[in-house]
């Protein structure tokens, strides 16, 4: 009895063990999950059997064990499913109705057509919360999410050409709010060529403080400025 | 010890059953709600703020004379937009907040700059924007 419980202890220990190993497949777990429970049940059982019948419990048990854990193991493996890695949820929530756009005139349409002279840009990716310490333009730890989700969009597209751009508020001399916003352009695009986008895709330009979208007076209007924008264009 | 009911067997059998073959579901950040919350408001605010510059580049529109007339220009954003968050499994952005919108380019024209200001623009590109948040120390960064 006492080399049962041993044996038992054990087999507890590696189940444990074993079902904590993050890197085993789908399949060998089931294996192992169902060798434990077939041995543990007809270990169990055949002991109280063997006991029953005043033979030898132990022996019945650890033979019970053996046979049922290897064919639960097998069963275990073949019901196995693949890994089901639950995605999070993405949280889509329409917001208020869309304004629709004003009926066009049918004269000043005509003269639209003539202005649009800038090539299309489909789609544009502004990075926010990319806040370079002073000076810097290093990419911290917790930038990582927000590139990191930017590659998984740029791969989305992977014949297009894609233009970074570094944009900084009015805060310092124009030159070196030029100068920062190269560097940090080229910080992000190095990033990205580390994540497996082509170089040959990625174009850096930086814009300083020349191209804001907000009101330079208000520090709202700065943070709003200080950007970095992946124009795609297809 | 021989003699005790070997029942306790098939009672830590079946307790070691359950154990082992318990669900495995990966669990859901307990602060999604939360945070998921939080990006609602947050983006409400940031809509409000692009639907103020978008106001502001309208009355500010920088007016040009062309050919024989003038022209300008300026860019809304919005007001439809779409959100979502995700989950990142880092320990310093557990999130990060998608905000999709569209930025609107529109043209004016007209005779002489009073008539361009007051004419209605017109559409000329839509852009589709997509803006990526993180969520650090427990707020929206941008």
């Amino acid at each position: 009895m006492v080399k049962l419980l041993r044996i038992g202890l054990i087999l507890l220990c590696v189940v444990s063990l074993v079902s904590g190993c993050a890197s085993m497949t789908a399949r060998q777990k089931g294996f192992v999950k169902g060798a434990a429970i077939g041995a543990a049940i007809c270990g169990g059982t055949a002991a109280y059997v063997g006991h029953q019948n005043d033979s030898n419990p132990d022996k019945a048990a650890l033979t019970g064990a053996l046979a049922c854990g290897l064919v639960g193991g097998t069963i275990g493996a073949i019901l196995a499913k693949e890994d089901v890695v639950v995605p999070p949820e993405p949280v889509v929530e329409p917001m208020p109705e869309p304004v629709p756009e004003p009926e066009p005139e049918p004269a000043v349409v005509e003269e639209v057509k003539e202005e649009v002279v800038v090539p299309e840009v489909p789609e544009k990716i502004v990075l926010r919360g990319i806040n370079f310490d002073f000076d810097k333009s290093d990419i911290k730890p917790e930038f990582v999410p927000v590139l990191d989700e930017a590659v998984g969009i740029l791969k989305k597209h992977p014949d297009t050409k894609v233009i970074i751009e570094g944009h900084t508020d009015w805060t310092g001399t124009e030159k070196y709010n030029m100068g920062l916003s190269e560097r940090r352009a080229t910080s992000v695009c190095n990033y990205l060529v580390e994540k497996g986008i082509s170089q040959n895709s990625l174009e850096t330009v930086g814009y300083g403080e020349a191209d804001p979208i907000a009101d330079n007076h208000t520090q709202e209007g700065q943070s709003m400025n200080r950007r970095v924008v992946f124009k795609i264009l297809d | 010890m021989k003699n005790r009911h070997p029942l306790y067997l098939i009672l830590l059998s079946v307790v070691l059953a359950l154990t082992v073959s318990g669900p495995s579901i990966a669990v859901a950040d307990p602060r999604k709600p939360a945070a998921r919350k939080s990006f609602e408001q947050f983006v409400n605010v940031w809509m409000s703020k692009l639907d103020r510059i978008g106001k502001m580049n309208i009355l500010g529109i920088d007016i040009m004379p062309r050919d024989q007339g003038f022209v300008g220009r300026y860019v809304c954003y919005g007001p439809e937009c779409k959100f979502s968050i995700k989950e990142t499994g880092s320990a310093k952005t557990p999130f990060v907040g998608l905000l999709h919108y569209s930025e609107k380019h529109f043209f004016k024209k007209g005779e002489t700059r009073q008539k361009t200001f007051q004419s209605p623009g017109k559409l000329t590109k839509t852009i589709r924007v997509t803006e990526i948040f993180r969520f650090t120390h427990g707020k929206w960064v941008y």
